[in-house]
């Protein structure tokens, strides 16, 4: 290698095309960089950039959100045009592009193709799904293409890393020649307008800071709106808009101007494909054809959906129920192991009540999410999704919205924020604004430890119609609460403040692809890995402070009355033994009558594991009571001390019994007076009409950084509260044995549901509102928002508790 | 004594963290975070 001559070459390209065509598999393949792809139309929303290497250059890939249009209606469009004039901020100007065509429908791809053409800058086209468009009888005479568009393509196949060295070799090639511009036969009285604004803008350019290209000057002809539109308005004022709208009525010639812009286009892209595409004709349909023809039907392909995602909830339970339970368990052995290891005091009870009971109360919902993502990562990798997006597109516009809402919709299931930055493909602001302002009633995965923790803990276990589980119907019904309240809302904004008339929107149905373990592998990793680190960092922090406003003041007062009562009660019982002075040795029959009712004890707990119902543990437990008094009577009728050794065996019950009460009612007295009991008392009225106390108020308040901080927080507020036995419990048990002050249970399912419907409907979730101020670029929005939800939680939970309280739940 | 010092040190960071998290979201907020608070790149 001679030194002199290792001149580095550098060059910058973008990636271009329609959605779903393979652009970031091939960004993935040129750069190597880790990154999600799924088999999912406009998974790009934001660019990427990373760094490929040939021979001795260095190349510079910008991965571009994948648009149909270079319009410059949606902001995602007008990025892509932006990028491709390197006149976004930090993003360097491309010096030639890769256009990413789909081989299995090529034409409708050559639309934003021949758009990109018309740059002039130094091209290749990367045709892709050359297998898919064969399985369907397409050929595609890449020579002919090549000749056609004036410039190179290359065959490639990302995934499987077919032909990347060709299009690498290709592209560096290319990079060294100039680009050509490419010329349409468009109506003269159209190219004159074109011709005319573009001098026009050139004018303006001094103003607007940069130099306008000729197919920006068409756009802007075609378009007449977006962003660019505002910044002429804003340099070019009232002159130029006159001129602006003279020189468009001239150019439409009586037409619409988009009419004749697509006309021009498909006019070319029709001829060229005579010569270029032949596809085979077929007899009958493809298999894709009927199975597409079920799976978007009206009636069939609704069944479907609605089956398949019922499974998914019943696998919900069936499946993750067991390995949750373990976790919990194992949390709960966790708490005793460390208990047991620490001296009392504050900083057990911050590891115990608050680190452990909150982090650890969240952390055994992962099997739930990770059985959810599963199904979710299967179905979107085969292609499912793309159709139920299909059927629910139609529907979707009976209630005003466009159907390009609902692949952003969909996305809020997992989380509300790609939610709402995918609703920047929308090219409609009000649409978009109405998309953005229902993303957040899509149940996100923070809400399911929430609907999980109320359904296992209050829904009884049992079978509807012999084979449903009710719990996981329930938690599918859960699903649908936001979705029935999105909808009213939805008419109400497009029918009043958000008014837009419904654009077409062509979605476009991938191919069935058999599932990559790798890619549903990913999902899961990235799913599972942000639920722990959510829980390691935000949740446990918020679960800190709880803890330390549940915890302090912890006045001294209080525990010295409870002390003083525990020395009264255990005196009293030390006097009492005191008097048994037995023949037999006394501690061998106190012995005798503990392993009787520690037998007993077992049997219960092993009928609470076997149990089918209420009904039958109800008996079994009766029955091992029976057996235990006749065993104890049948050891008392032995002696006389072994009669008085029963009686102190009672009293030594009583002792532990009272003890506990003992210690449950200082760590409620220490709760209530504490800076989290104080403030709670005072929302306390605002919930009660809920079935809420002011523990539930306060937990549901604390749960503003984060969803699922409501978990955390109620298994550290009853941890401190004394709400719980001696033995470990689980979280579940903890919840459903909580007492309000008068004894009574302050869960019931009444309460649960109205929690749930309330955690379905609010917007307790700071990043999200963040968001959708960012998005809207006002306050205006999340505030609406979180008045609005809230306002809607707090009244469907209302409605909920009351109607099911008078049901007798 | 050593207790209160280990707790309020650890109330201090966990206050700390939610401190920085609420100022992150902020950020988003006023758009100079282009992503964020959502758990893909939380
Ligand atoms: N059969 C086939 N699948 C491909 C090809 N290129 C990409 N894919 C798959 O198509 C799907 C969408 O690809 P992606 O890169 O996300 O497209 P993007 O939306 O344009 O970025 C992914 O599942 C890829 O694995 C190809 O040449 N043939
Ligand atoms: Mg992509």
């Amino acid at each position: 290698m001679t030194e002199g001559h290792a001149r580095h070459d550098r060059h910058v390209i973008a990636l271009m095309g329609n959605p779903n065509t393979g652009k970031s598999s091939l960004f993935s393949a040129l750069t190597g960089t880790r990154q999600k792809v799924a088999n999912f139309p406009g998974v790009t929303v934001e660019a990427k950039i990373g760094t490929a290497r040939f021979e001795n250059s260095e190349i510079t890939v910008i991965d571009l959100p994948g648009t149909y249009s270079m319009a410059a209606r949606s902001p995602d469009e007008r990025v892509a045009t932006d990028a491709l004039l390197g006149r976004i901020e930090g993003t360097p100007k491309p010096d030639g592009v890769i256009i990413v065509l789909d081989a299995s429908s090529l034409d409708r791809n050559l639309y934003i193709g021949t758009q990109i053409l018309e740059f002039g800058l130094p091209a290749v086209v990367a045709l892709t799904m050359v297998d898919v468009a064969e399985s369907r009888g397409i050929t595609v005479d890449v020579a002919k293409l090549s000749e056609t568009l004036g410039v190179p393509v290359v065959v490639i196949n990302a995934p499987k890393g077919r032909g990347l060295d060709d299009l690498k070799s290709t592209l560096h090639r290319t990079l060294h020649h100039p680009g050509k511009v490419l010329e349409l036969d468009y109506p003269d009285d159209f190219l004159r307008g074109v011709n005319t604004l573009y001098n026009e803008l050139c004018d303006l350019g001094v103003k607007l800071g940069f130099k306008p290209t000729r197919p920006e000057a068409l756009r802007l002809l075609v378009d007449g709106a977006g962003p660019f539109f505002d910044e002429c308005e804003e340099v070019g004022g009232e002159e130029f808009i006159s001129k602006f709208f003279e020189i468009r009525e001239k150019a439409a010639g009586g037409r619409s101007l988009s009419m004749h812009e697509a006309q021009t286009r498909y006019g070319a892209i029709g001829k060229w494909m005579q010569e270029v595409k032949q596809t085979e004709t077929r007899e009958g349909r493809t298999r894709t054809d009927i199975v597409d023809g079920i799976l978007t039907h009206k009636f069939w392909g609704s069944l479907v959906f609605i089956v398949v995602m019922g499974l998914i909830f019943q696998s919900i339970y069936s499946w993750s129920g067991p390995l949750m339970d373990a976790i919990d368990g194992s949390f709960g052995a966790l708490g005793e192991w460390v208990g047991g290891m620490m001296s009392d005091g504050a900083l057990k009870s911050l590891v115990v009540d608050g680190v452990i009971a909150g982090v650890g109360g969240v952390l055994i919902f992962l099997p739930q999410i990770l059985v959810l993502f599963l199904f979710i990562a299967i179905l979107e990798d085969l292609g499912y999704m793309a159709r139920a997006a299909f059927l629910m597109d139609r529907l979707m516009s009976r209630f005003g919205l466009n159907g390009r809402s609902f692949i952003p919709m969909l996305s809020g299931f997992a989380c509300a924020i790609p939610a709402i930055m995918g609703t920047r493909v929308i090219e409609d602001r009000n649409t978009r604004l109405t998309t953005i302002f229902l993303a957040p009633f899509m149940s996100c995965s923070a809400r399911l430890p929430v609907y999980v923790l109320f359904i296992a803990a209050f829904v009884p276990q049992m079978k509807v119609l012999g084979f449903i589980e009710l719990q996981g119907l329930v938690l599918f019904a859960m699903y649908w609460v936001g979705v029935f309240a999105a909808i009213p809302t939805a008419l109400v904004l497009k029918k009043g403040i958000l008014k837009s008339k419904a654009t077409p929107f062509l979605l476009e149905l991938p191919s069935y692809k058999t599932p990559r373990l790798k890619a549903v592998g990913r999902t899961l990793w990235d799913r599972g890995g942000s639920f722990i680190k959510r829980a390691g960092t935000i949740i446990l922090a918020v679960s800190v402070l709880v803890w330390a406003a549940g915890y302090f003041p912890h006045s001294q007062e209080v525990d010295d009355k409870y002390d003083a009562q525990l020395a009264e009660v255990e005196s009293a019982y030390a006097d009492s033994i005191l008097e048994f002075n037995p023949e037999e040795d006394a501690d061998s029959l106190l012995a005798q009558y503990k392993a009787i009712d520690d037998a007993h004890e077992e049997r219960v707990a092993e009928a609470e594991e076997a149990a089918e119902d209420d009904d039958a543990l109800e008996q079994a437990i009766s029955e091992s009571k029976a057996e235990r008094n006749a065993e104890m009577a049948k050891l008392a009728a032995k002696s006389a001390d072994a009669e008085q050794a029963l009686s102190h065996y009672a009293d030594w019950k009583a002792l532990e019994e009272r003890r506990g009460e003992i210690e449950n009612l200082r760590g409620g007295e220490h709760l209530e007076d504490s800076f989290l009991g104080r403030a709670g008392h005072v929302i306390e009225p605002a919930v009660e009409p809920l079935g809420w106390d002011w523990r539930i108020g306060m937990a549901a308040i604390a749960s503003f950084p984060a969803r699922e901080v409501i978990v955390a927080t109620l298994g550290t507020i009853f941890n401190l509260g004394g709400d719980e036995d001696e033995e470990s419990e689980t979280l579940r048990e903890v919840v459903k044995n909580a007492e309000r002050k008068d004894g009574s249970k302050l869960f019931t399912l009444a309460t649960a549901l109205s929690i749930m419907v309330f955690f379905a409907l609010c917007a307790q979730c700071a990043a999200t509102l963040a968001v959708m101020r960012r998005e809207t670029n006002s306050w205006k929005w999340p505030i609406a928002s979180f008045l609005y939800m809230t306002v809607l939680a707090y009244i469907g939970a209302l409605v909920t508790y009351q109607v099911a309280h008078a049901l007798g739940g | 004594m050593l207790e209160y010092i280990t707790i309020a040190a650890i109330i201090l960071a966990a206050a700390g963290f939610t401190g920085w998290r609420a100022w992150q979201t902020l950020r988003v907020a006023s758009g100079s975070k282009a992503c964020g608070g959502c758990e893909k790149c939380d």
